[in-house]
Parts: structure tokens; sequence; C-alpha cells
């Protein structure tokens, strides 16, 4: 997978988790589930998600990836007809492709298991007796520590060039 | 020379001020500055207390622990004490008060089912019938509570209960739980409705007033209670009319024509958009939504709950 591929579905990751809850909220709103309190919980939402999105849009706007602009990358030239300096090319950008992996798979394990936990805040809380706004306070601060850890893995991604 | 007499004048003095060192602390503090004494006679003069507000909680400290002389400087006019009209208000806070706050709905229960055939009404009389007609209804004693007023009214007053939007009460245990909590979905239909639409929950009270000072109108007067305050009702309010031993004034007052029996309905609600339960009558703007197909007429809630001591009639 190239570096456009793993900034993609990082993006695409991180905008379903936003979306669903963030039409949920529209929907609640409409039936007058948190009255004049709208604002609280779309705060909550927007802090914890919409930072982290609009960087990585911004980024990939601003920087895009070699891939993206050249199109589609050459073909690659067959084992047999490379010289050995070629040859030990290939095995570093193998070790660094498996370690790239290795972070992605880190970066969309640990965005997903983030933007599971705020969307329960909003599916899951009729089974508790706590009303939304007390589960927001509540998680918002273990959120916060979780957000950075993962600003940190996808910052990798979108701070390379 | 010179400096042998200066070295010899010097430790004399300093000899002196040792001396005089632990006779000012057997006497009361620190003695004030003339200034300060100026000051302080010029406050006293004028009836104005010079206490700072340290000072005066070390005399209220030492007040405590029965000590004043030593905590507070002799010289200093002590704090007011509160006048006792205060120290009663506060004991009467919290308490179903007369005239009562104002109600979500009322009804006048008929004057003729709440007379004894078998010889003189009195107050004690009618207070058993209603406790006879709320124990019936699932009100065990520990339920209801009495106030009274100046021997010339009382109140049996209900504990909160949680109750659906018709006025049926909660099954129990549910029905007596007086906490904020909201309730948590325990099927599919409950889980979409509170996740769309926010949790609900309408508590109730009942209070059966006898009186011959107030009328129905004067009922919806007041302010509204605070749930708080409501739920404390019960901690607040005695479990018999009078003292239990037939010596009281209130418990043998005679109910005649010039006495009514209201029962009084105060509503209370709960839901995910409101910071705390709320009553009903307090609720402005959008909140009045959640009013939406709520039973308000205590009739019905009397009817629904079977709580039967009677009649209800128009007022005139």
């Amino acid at each position: 997978m190239s570096l456009e591929s793993y900034r993609k579905w990082l993006i695409g990751i991180w905008s379903a988790g936003f979306l669903i809850p963030f039409v949920l909220i529209l929907i609640q709103f409409g039936n007058g589930k948190y009255g004049g309190k709208f604002a609280e919980a779309f705060g909550w939402l927007t802090a914890l998600t919409l930072p982290t999105i609009l960087l990585m849009i911004g980024v990939m706007v601003a920087n895009p990836s070699a891939a993206s602009l050249q199109g589609e990358l050459p073909e690659p030239t067959p084992d047999s007809e490379k010289s050995n300096a070629e040859l030990a090319a290939d095995r570093e950008a193998a070790l660094k492709s498996s370690h790239e992996t290795f972070i992605f798979r880190l970066a969309v394990g640990a965005s997903l298991a983030y933007l599971i936990i705020v969307n329960f805040v909003f599916f899951l809380e009729p089974f508790s007796n706590a009303k939304p706004q007390d589960l927001m306070r509540d998680s918002k601060i273990f959120l916060a520590v979780f957000d950075s850890i993962i600003s940190l893995l996808i910052g990798y991604f979108f701070g390379k060039k | 020379m010179k400096c042998l007499a200066l070295l010899l004048l010097g430790s004399v003095s300093l000899a002196c001020s040792n001396c005089a060192a632990p006779a000012n602390t057997n006497s009361a503090g620190p003695r004030p500055s003339a200034t300060t004494a100026n000051v302080t006679s010029a406050n006293a003069s004028a009836n104005k207390p010079m206490v700072s507000s340290s000072e005066a909680n070390s005399y209220k400290a030492a007040n405590s622990s029965g000590n004043t002389s030593r905590r507070y400087p002799t010289g200093l006019p002590k704090p007011a004490i509160p006048p006792p009209t205060e120290v009663s208000q506060k004991k009467d806070e919290g308490l179903f008060s007369f005239p009562p706050p104002k109600v979500t709905s009322y009804a006048l229960l008929k004057y003729e089912d709440l007379l004894n055939p078998a010889g003189p009404t009195t107050f004690d009389f009618v207070g058993q019938k209603v406790a006879a007609a709320l124990e019936t209804a699932g009100y065990t004693p520990e339920k209801y509570a009495y106030f009274w007023n100046d021997r010339d009214e009382f109140a049996i007053v209900t504990a909160m209960e949680r109750i659906e939007a018709d006025g049926n009460p909660l099954p129990e245990p549910e029905r007596w739980n007086g906490s904020t909590n909201l309730p948590r979905a325990h099927r599919f239909d409950e889980y979409f409705r509170y996740l769309f639409g926010g949790k609900i929950v309408y508590y109730r009270v009942f209070a059966f007033v006898v009186t011959s000072k107030r009328y129905g109108r004067s009922f919806l007067r007041n302010s509204p209670p605070d749930f708080g305050m409501a739920l404390n009702w019960m901690n607040k309010g005695e479990p018999q009319l009078g003292e239990g031993d037939g010596s009281t004034a209130i418990e043998t007052a005679s109910f005649n024509e010039r006495y009514r029996c209201y029962a009084l309905l105060y509503l209370f609600v709960n839901h995910t958009s409101l910071d705390s339960p709320r009553s009903v009558d307090s609720l402005t703007g959008p909140e009045m939504g959640l009013e939406e197909g709520l039973n308000k007429q205590t009739e019905s809630h009397l009817a629904n709950t079977h709580v039967n001591i009677g009649g209800t009639r128009h007022e005139p």
C-alpha cells in the first residue's frame, strides 16, 4: 500500500466515526433530546474528532504524495535485471514498507477503538442511568489522552513527504 | 570604660524586658495600641460591632467549646447572636409550608364523605380516614407524613413516587425510587425512544390539606416546590397528627362546616435535557413540551392510584 492509500484509509475511518454520531445528534436535536444543551453535545463531538479530521485533510491537500501527483507508479523491473545496489535498495524499501504497514495497522486500530468509544457514548447511553452530558463529561479526560496518542500515530503518515 | 558602661546598661535593659514579657502573656492577650483603643471606644460608643470575620469565627469556636474568655479579646464587643426568629426559620426549612407551595392541580373533597357517622368528627378522625384510604392504595405508614399549622389546619403528604404519564404509579419497587437517576432501556422500543427522544420520568406527591383559611385558587399563587424539598417532606413530617396521646388540640379540633379538605397534586419531571428534576409548573419555553401527554387532573390521579376517600366537588 502506498502512503496515499494509508492516508485515505485513515481519513475514511475518521470521517465515518464523526458523521455517524453527527447525524444522530441532528436527529436527537430535532426530537428535543438535549433541549437547550444541543451545543454541549455537538461541542463534545467536534472537539474530539474534527481537529484530527481537518488536520488530515489539510495536510493531504497542502502536501499531496508523489503517487497522487504522478498518477500510477511505473512497472517495477524484474530482480534478474537489477544490480546489487538496486537489490539492496529494494530490500531496504521492503523493510521500510513493513514498518509503515505496522504503524498503519496500529493507527487504524487505535483510531477505530477511539471512534468506537466516542460512538458508544451516544449509542449505549440509553442502557445507562446517566444522562449523555454526564457520560460525555466523564469520558472526555480519558479520550483526550487517547486522542494525543492517536495524533502521534497519524502524524507519522501525514507529516511525511 | 565608656564601652563597659554601655554594655552594662544594655544587659540591664535586656533583663528588664525579659521580666516584662511573661507579665504580658499572662494578661488578656497583647494590649491594643493607643490608636486601636481609641477606634474601639469610638465604635463602641456608636454601637457598631468592631469585630473582624476572623475574630468572629474564633469567637464562635471558643463559644462552642465553652471557653469564650480566653479566645475572644475582652475589650471588644461580642458579635450579635441571631435573633430567635432566624433560628426557628432554619428549623422550619424544608417543612410542608402553610400556605402550601403552588400545586399542579387540586380537587375539593366532599365534606359529607369525611364526616364520622358514629359521632362528632375531629381532625384526628379525618386524618385517619385519609390515612386508611392511602394505605389501601399502597401507601404504607412510612409513605405519608403529617404537618400542621396553628392548630387549625393540617396536611397529610405522601412520599415522592414515580408515575406514568397517565397518573398510574410505576410497579414496586420502582414506584418509590426517589433518586434523580433516569431509567435505562430494557426493550428495543425503549432503546430507540431513549436514543432519539431522551429519557423522561414523572414524579408525584399528593397532599391532603384540611383548612378553613384557604380556598382552591390560593393554592395556585405561590412558587412551585423544589424537587429536593418535596423529596425531603417525608423526613420532616410527623408519623401522626399531634403528640399521639390525645392531649393536643390539633387532634381533638372539631371538623365542621368551616373546614374543607383539598387533595393537592404536585407533579415533577426529569428529562435528559434537564439538569435535575423540576416541578412541571416551573417549566418554561421549550421545556413545556415535556408536559405533553401528562395527565394533570387530580381526580384521575386519585382514581388511577385507587385512593378512595370519597367524591370530589366543584368549589363554589
